[in-house]
């Protein structure tokens, strides 16, 4: 639940910081789109990692029932 | 040559960069069967034995020129088919001489020592595949380049600096291969 | 729950990546201009529009660089708005007489706050209109602009806001390289000493380091969308990568496929010093002898220099380490479920 909490609020800050960056510039900024590349490689990166935690998790699991038996 | 013969069937007649990429994929096959599977079609016993008798790096080295040695015959060969039924001679021959014989070391410097390793895994045979293939693609990627060359499908400059790229590859899988052949070959 | 001091000093490190990767602004550059092919005529009008820019009127100089390294200056800047001016210039045919093709100019604009911003692939061509003035255009050697050094990021073209992505998608790639070296080490190790434990390790390692070469693959992709256009080019640095982790990926196949504890850390830990040898071909040596988009391929500027200033710099080694600190730690708990598969085991 822990780890599900924090997954999400990374998620949001990950996703809200380049919305910080506030600017009268800043429509045309997006307008190009090119900020949204660097926010899509870092949720990939995001993405990948939490993949990684996830299957790690999914081994762990089954060795705690293998021992559990 | 079972396959030579029907792909040529079904492509009718074969030129130019078809020619050298259908020769080249067909040489991979060959290798990998014939280079492959060298260490791993021994009975247990017989392995036992050889272990007994020989030197790891000369028994490595012994199977590296045997396999060379099939190999270069077996391309040979297929040239020759090659150039049978397509009634069309090499227009660089000694570029690709050249290009054929480094690749032909490639190929079979990547497979022995794959072959090596692969042995104590449990299907041996999708194993070899699956271990050579990333290792085969440059060399195949190389030497399709080079060869459409020395077929004047287009001009480059840089082949030397191809063929020495190649020549580096070999060296370094032999050197690899010898330096880990002690590790892994145990019965 | 006390933390190594090394996780405590991953932690900030990220934090900083992602912030001053996403926050720290732009220099301030020439976003487009046109018209982009112009003749040389007595009076061209050129349109340019800035990004993150204050042109201000009066103080905003423009110029025109050309090929001989000397500079022709706007008579007339019109400035629209902190981000748009209008630049008049009086083309000569003189300047490109011994060219009568389209020569290559650079446009530059010169502003006391900013400092300067560059343009390239200005195009000018000779006009067979007599010249007016009856005078050779003024020129001048390129001494005279503002240098403004503050903490930003670099105007490049194309790239623009994605230059970013190097502490992202760059940063990554040389977190796998490092991880991986660490796992041939201990690879080595395990075939000195024949110590399982090491074994484990450069498998945990392995494995991390398969996971951000994959992260490395598809940001990759992302950034090219964007940049060159498509999510997969021709490009041979793109494609040895990808072949480097088909092997890595084989590597975590053979480990799977052998079931005998010994042999597999034998076979494995051999085929692990394999494949980085392959790794480091693969993607250093063979891309650096061909054609490549990547920046220090096929005559292409590396990531040196010139185009790795100090404020990249200050993000981009932090960001290195940030990822390779994440990468040991993520080994590390792979490497204690290891452990204890193989405590349990026996």
């Amino acid at each position: 639940m822990k780890a599900h909490l924090l997954a999400t609020i990374s998620l949001l800050l990950l996703t809200t910081f380049p919305l910080l960056a506030q600017s009268p510039m800043d429509d045309f900024f997006r307008s190009t789109g090119k900020i949204y590349t660097v926010l899509g490689v870092m949720v990939i990166l995001f993405v990948v990692f939490i993949v990684f935690l996830v299957r790690l998790e999914g081994k762990i699991k089954r060795l705690e029932k293998q021992i559990k038996k | 040559m079972a396959i030579t013969f029907v792909v040529f069937k079904v492509f009718g007649t074969l030129e130019g960069p078809t020619r050298m990429g259908v020769f080249w994929i067909i040489m991979v096959f060959i290798s990998i069967n014939l280079v492959g599977y060298s260490f791993s079609l021994v009975s247990d016993r017989r392995r036992l034995n050889y272990y007994q008798l020989y030197d790891p790096v000369e028994f490595l080295i012994a199977k590296l020129l045997a396999n060379i040695f099939k190999l270069i015959v077996a391309g040979i060969l297929l040239i020759g088919l090659f150039m049978l039924f397509s009634a069309q001679g090499l227009k660089n021959a000694w570029l690709f001489t050249q290009i054929y014989l480094l690749a032909s070391f490639g190929l079979v410097g990547v497979l022995t020592f794959i072959s090596s390793i692969a042995v104590y895994s449990s299907n041996q045979m999708s194993m070899v595949t699956i271990l050579s293939l990333p290792l085969l693609i440059p060399v195949m990627m190389i030497g399709m380049r080079v060869s459409l060359v020395s077929e004047r499908m287009f001009f480059d400059t840089s082949t030397g600096n191809s063929l020495l790229m190649l020549f580096g590859i070999d060296l370094l899988m032999v050197v690899l291969s010898v330096l880990f052949i002690s590790f892994t070959w145990k019965p | 729950m006390k933390l190594a001091w090394w996780k405590l000093l991953a932690i900030p490190m990220m934090l900083y990546v992602i912030l001053a990767g996403t926050l720290i602004p732009l220099k301030p550059g020439i976003y487009t201009y046109s018209p982009t092919r112009i003749t040389a005529y007595e009076d061209e009008a050129i349109k340019i529009q800035g990004y993150n820019t204050h042109f201000e009127a009066g103080e905003t100089k423009v110029w025109v660089k050309l090929v001989n390294d000397r500079m022709v200056p706007a008579h007339r800047v019109n400035v629209i708005s902190e981000t748009d001016l209008v630049a008049h210039f009086k083309f000569t045919k003189d300047f490109v007489r011994e060219d009568p093709a389209f020569a290559d100019a650079t446009l530059i604009v010169d502003t006391p706050t900013d400092g300067y911003s560059i343009a390239p692939n200005l195009r000018l061509k000779a006009s067979d209109v007599p010249n007016r003035f009856g005078v050779f255009m003024d020129t001048y050697p390129l001494t005279r602009l503002t240098q403004v050094d503050d903490f930003r990021l670099p105007f490049r073209q194309i790239l623009h806001e994605t230059i970013r992505n190097t502490f992202f998608h760059v940063a990554i790639w040389m977190a796998m390289f490092l991880l991986l070296l660490v796992s041939c080490y201990h690879s080595i190790q395990y075939l000195r000493k024949g110590d399982l434990v090491a074994d484990r390790k450069s498998a945990s390692l392995t494995s991390v380091g398969l996971f951000f070469g994959i992260a490395g693959l598809l940001t990759g992709s992302m950034w090219a969308k964007y940049t060159w256009g498509t999510f997969w080019t021709n490009d041979i640095k793109l494609n040895m990568s990808a072949i480097a982790m088909l092997i890595y990926f084989a590597y975590w196949l053979l480990r799977n496929s052998i079931s005998d504890i010994d042999s597999r850390a034998r076979t494995s830990s051999v085929y692990n010093l394999f494949a980085f040898a392959s790794l480091m071909i693969l993607v250093m040596v063979i891309p650096r002898f061909s054609d490549s988009l990547h920046p220090g391929n096929g005559g292409n500027p590396a990531f040196a220099g010139e185009d790795l200033d100090n404020t990249l710099r200050a993000v981009f080694y932090p960001a290195i380490i940030a990822y390779t600190l994440f990468g040991f730690w993520m080994a590390q708990l792979h490497n204690r479920y290891l452990d204890l598969l193989y405590k349990y085991n026996d």
